[in-house]
């Protein structure tokens, strides 16, 4: 399979982006509406949220192409971008919400009792129940491979709070999967 | 083991695997609202970016002016002090121990060793009973070197009358009558205030009857020799005359530019008559009457219900479309920044009031499956805002003649109050252009 990420295949559809032409600039959409998904609902709430993140940084790509050396991997750019709006999305969620306690969160009956059998959207919803601040951390951190003196310059923190809401999210989510295999048990005992 | 009970490591890893596996497929819904972003871009953006680009190069050159008009304070000391230790020019002055013929003084002299410092350098500390400042060896500059010097040299050829002895600059030229003309002095008289001499400031004089006179230091209107001069000398340009009090009507008409959020910009007009009035040289204070047409299209949380029930069935608009006719009522007030007899660049700020006339809405449902949902709405002199707009604003002003002007403002208008029965927050920005009919 074609990979049109690293392909010079590419190159086309990102002129054409550049002349604004709706066509290409769905083609982009459409190619890379996965990649960016996987990241933005990470970061994000919920999928409405994502949607959101997703589109202001496809809005992004859009009127900064002229400054992308198309040289560079695309991808990568892309991904910054993503990254980027992810975060001040967090930022602003971080403004208007409370750090959310564990056991305010609700967790799907959908999950299943053995932890080999929770699927990979469902690991990616337990992120999306932390909050904010744990979730940007842990995101970043795990998932995105920054270091702790990154991720506080990014977000604003020291890199002792970076740490400790590292810590603290691995924490939440071993929680909310013991709660998962309780709720589980009980439904299985029934 | 239990995902829960991995170790740090091995947790981490699982969740990384997650995020690279799971998969989501594209979504038409998605691109339907991107796609309308980027019509409502295509529309606005470039004239935002295009005001808000002038607004911004207005404000530079405002800034490139103000440095460039102000003289720094060691310019002037360092012109100063040449003038004093090479003696630049000096007239006869009868009122005080200026630096007269009879005395010697360190006139214009260009000097024997072409060191640039005439023979008599030293009296400056005679005068002040400290060292000239910048008059030791190492400030010395050779003529050749010295501009000023040079410029004296070229003057002087160009009279065709030297110096006959070299030893002072001071020459009458037979058979000119220079009386009633006005030269530089740069000095008149004891004047303990001045640091570097001891003497009086530089001014500009009359000629009188029997006053020795270097034509290079006569007052030639419009003399780029002699306004390099009067500034050497510290002389302050004569600044343009004040208009005191008065006023002027302005007619002002422009584009608007009204939106909330950064893409929902909607093009109207903004047409008014202002009245302005000038207090001394820099204030003025405006005050006036405009229309402004303004549309603007909301979404989402941007906007409220204009009235209660209107959402029937409880369905949200996606958009709503808002045309509105306001009277907006300013008071502003101008400080001007750079100030010449033909050009002023100012800033301005202030309050407005909006007087509510219409406000049209048109709101949008999609896919809805009603058909009878309430579509357009319209309020008439519903709602009023009392100074609820902080208004601001930069321009520049080119006299045409004693009566009229031109000016053009970009400006700027923040609300302070929720606006309109739909609660936004609208923002304007815009260029005014405006005639000038000055009465005083």
């Amino acid at each position: 399979m074609v990979d049109i990420f690293e392909n010079k295949d590419l190159n086309p559809i990102l002129n054409g982006c550049l002349k604004n032409d709706r066509k290409s600039q769905k083609l982009l959409y459409k190619h890379f509406f996965g990649y960016a998904m996987s990241i933005c609902i990470r970061y994000t709430e919920n999928r409405a949220d994502a949607l959101e993140v997703l589109n202001d940084s496809f809005m992004k790509v859009f009127t900064n192409l002229k400054n992308f050396n198309q040289e560079r991997s695309f991808k990568s750019w892309f991904r910054r971008i993503l990254i980027n709006t992810s975060i001040d999305h967090l930022k602003k969620e971080m403004k208007h919400q409370y750090l959310e306690r564990i056991e305010e969160h609700e967790i799907g009956h959908h999950h299943s009792f053995a932890d080999q059998n929770i699927g990979h959207e469902e690991l990616i919803s337990l992120v999306q129940g932390l909050s904010p601040a744990y979730r940007s951390v842990f995101n970043l951190y795990v998932i995105d491979g920054y270091n702790h003196q990154e991720i506080a310059e990014i977000l604003g923190i020291s890199e002792g709070t970076s740490k400790s809401n590292l810590s603290k999210a691995r924490m939440n989510l071993r929680e909310m999967l013991k709660k998962i295999e309780r709720n589980e048990f009980i439904r299985i005992a029934r | 083991m239990n995902l829960f009970e991995l170790p740090d490591k091995d947790f981490d890893s699982r969740f990384r695997t997650a995020a690279d596996s799971a998969g989501y497929t594209f979504s038409e819904e998605g691109w339907e609202g991107l796609e309308k972003k980027l019509n409502r871009w295509e529309r606005f953006g470039p004239a935002f970016r295009r005001i808000s680009g002038g607004l911004i190069i207005v404000l530079m050159g405002m800034v490139v002016f103000l440095i460039i008009k102000s003289p720094g304070a060691g310019e002037t000391e360092n012109s100063f002090n040449q003038i004093v230790q090479h003696g630049i020019i000096d007239i006869p002055d009868q009122d005080g121990p200026g630096l007269s013929p009879d005395q010697d003084g360190p006139g214009l002299s260009p000097d024997k060793d072409g060191s640039g410092l005439s023979p008599d350098e030293d009296r400056t500390s005679e005068w002040t009973g400290q060292p000239a400042p910048g008059s030791n060896e190492n400030n010395r500059i050779s003529a050749a070197e010295n501009p000023v010097l040079k410029q004296n040299k070229q003057d002087q050829a160009a009279t065709g009358k030297l110096n006959p002895d070299n030893t002072h600059s001071k020459y009458d030229i037979p058979g000119k009558n220079f009386e009633g003309r006005y030269i530089f002095s740069p000095h008149k008289q004891n004047y303990p205030g001045n640091r570097l001499t001891g003497l009086g400031p530089p001014e500009v004089r009359k000629v009188e009857p029997g006053n020795l006179v270097e034509p290079g230091n006569l007052v030639e209107p419009g003399d780029l020799m002699t306004e390099h001069k009067s500034r050497m000398l510290g002389i302050i340009p004569k600044k343009p005359e004040s208009p005191g009090f008065g006023y002027s009507l302005n007619l002002m008409l422009g584009p608007d530019f009204s939106g909330v959020g950064a893409n929902t910009y909607g093009t109207g007009t903004f047409a008014g008559l202002g009245l302005e009035l000038y207090f001394g040289n820099r204030f003025s204070l405006i005050a006036g009457v405009s229309y402004a047409r303004k549309k603007y299209a909301v979404q989402d949380d941007e906007y409220s219900a204009p009235s209660p029930g209107i959402w029937t069935y409880g369905q949200v608009p996606d958009q709503v479309d808002i045309a509105c006719h306001v009277l907006d009522i300013p008071i502003n007030i101008y400080y001007s920044i750079f100030l010449s007899r033909k050009n002023r660049f100012f800033a301005g700020a202030g309050l407005s009031t909006y007087l509510m006339l219409t406000e049209e809405y048109h709101f949008e449902y999609e896919d809805s499956y009603y058909t009878d949902l309430i579509r357009e709405y319209t309020l008439k002199n519903e709602n009023q805002h009392y100074f609820g707009i902080v208004n601001l604003s930069a321009g520049y002003t080119r006299n045409i003649n004693d009566k009229w002007a031109w000016q053009v403002e970009p400006y700027l208008k923040l609300p302070i109050q929720d606006i309109a029965a739909a609660k936004v927050r609208l923002n304007s920005f815009g260029a005014l252009i405006s005639l000038k009919y000055r009465f005083r």
